[in-house]
């Protein structure tokens, strides 16, 4: 047997699920660890120096001055570099930062946060960037695997696929595909939100007039959150008709699709998801994927004066 | 003579985090400071948020 792949993890601006992630492989963990030598694993190993390896891991987004450096210093060291979840593929749940400047971030956190105690920003940490950027605004990436995190079937995958040289067999399906609930035709004729009323938890969110947005997600999670009574919040990213057709925007596909499953105007489905900006673009808002559809209006969106209610 | 130890990054913890600890003369400690490099605007990201996607996207905060 050859000598196993050398493999270098770093984290940028994220939040260490992805790590997990790979914990999450349990037994199947062994046979990776039999082709793999992890070099570089901050949660695991004391490993302060960037090291050459096979395979670089960058899990979490470009946000700060040291976000760059680390992602540079990995490109640099690392024959191919995989970026490791929704984070440095599309700039993950903190993309939703998108609307906001910098100064109203770090405003909201010190300066006016009636829960933190002193009102200044900190002063020597990596300075902030002008706005949250996935991974390839930055450096050239090899393999994109977003999911927040991915489920372990894909990490095997996109691990062994890289350590082996061949290409991931992994499939380009919606979370629709996933999700046992059916898609049938009702006279729903009202929106409502997952937690008004009973839902029927054999039958498609979108015809039971709920927001979902699993068929224009690509499935990188294996559909947990609809087996459990929660309606797709895109966490995986846009699917790949979303991402490689212009026409093709996840506003009006989601819109027209719940209006032929139920009596609910198109029109006002395409308005309730524009009030909702902030929630179902939340993972992907940084990404140019949006920036070349009529979706471009999102920072438009969501600084409308009248926010849908319920709002946290 | 009074010197600086500095643990940076931090590792086997959740994010980047860098230690400084002052020494004086005597190689007492001074002072000591646990710095956290990471930020991402929590505060501000979640309001406009829908109120039902709380339990998943403040998970996402910390994920250990």
């Amino acid at each position: 047997m050859s000598a196993k792949a050398r493999v270098s993890i770093e984290w940028l601006s994220g939040c260490s699920g992805c790590e997990l992630g790979i914990v999450d492989l349990h037994e199947k963990l062994l046979e990776v660890l039999d082709e793999i030598e992890l070099v570089r694993i901050p949660i695991l190993m004391d490993v302060k120096e960037y090291v050459a390896a096979d395979v670089g891991i960058l899990t979490g987004s470009i946000r700060t001055e040291h976000d760059r450096h680390a992602a540079r210093e990995m490109r640099r060291l690392c024959k191919s570099i995989l970026a490791f979840g929704t984070c440095p593929v599309y700039g993950g749940p903190h993309s939703s930062a998108y609307p906001h400047t910098t100064d109203e971030l770090l405003d909201g956190a010190y300066r006016s946060n009636a829960s933190t105690v002193t009102s200044e920003v900190p002063t020597d940490v990596p300075r902030l960037l002008a706005g949250n950027r996935p991974l390839d605004s930055e450096i050239e990436v090899d393999l994109y695997l977003p999911g927040c995190p991915p489920h372990p079937a894909f990490i095997f995958e996109a691990l062994m696929s890289l350590v082996r040289g061949r290409a991931p067999g992994i499939g380009r399906h919606s979370v629709c595909f996933r999700c046992e609930r059916k898609m049938v035709k009702t006279d729903r004729k009202t929106l409502r939100r997952a937690f008004e009323g009973e839902f029927d938890p054999e039958i498609c969110f979108l015809s039971q007039g709920c927001l979902c947005f699993g068929s224009v997600t690509l499935d990188r999670c294996l559909a947990p959150c609809t087996k459990v009574g929660v309606p797709c919040f895109s966490c995986g990213g846009p699917s790949e008709p979303v991402i490689l057709e212009p026409q093709k925007d996840v506003r009006s596909e989601v819109a027209l699709r719940m209006s032929h499953l139920t009596q609910i105007p198109e029109a006002e489905i395409v308005a309730e998801i524009e009030r909702q900006a902030k929630t179902h673009f939340a993972y992907a808002m940084a990404s140019p994927v949006f920036r070349q559809k009529p979706t471009f209006l999102l920072k438009k969106w969501t600084q409308s004066p009248t926010p849908a209610g319920g709002t946290a | 003579m009074s010197r600086t130890i500095a643990i940076d990054p931090v590792t086997r913890i959740e994010g980047h985090a860098r230690v400084e600890i002052e020494l004086d003369d005597a190689g007492k400690v001074r002072s000591s400071a646990f710095k956290v490099m990471d930020f991402r605007g929590f505060e501000t990201v979640l309001r406009g948020m829908q109120v039902e996607m709380m339990p998943t996207v403040t998970s996402r905060i910390c994920g250990t």
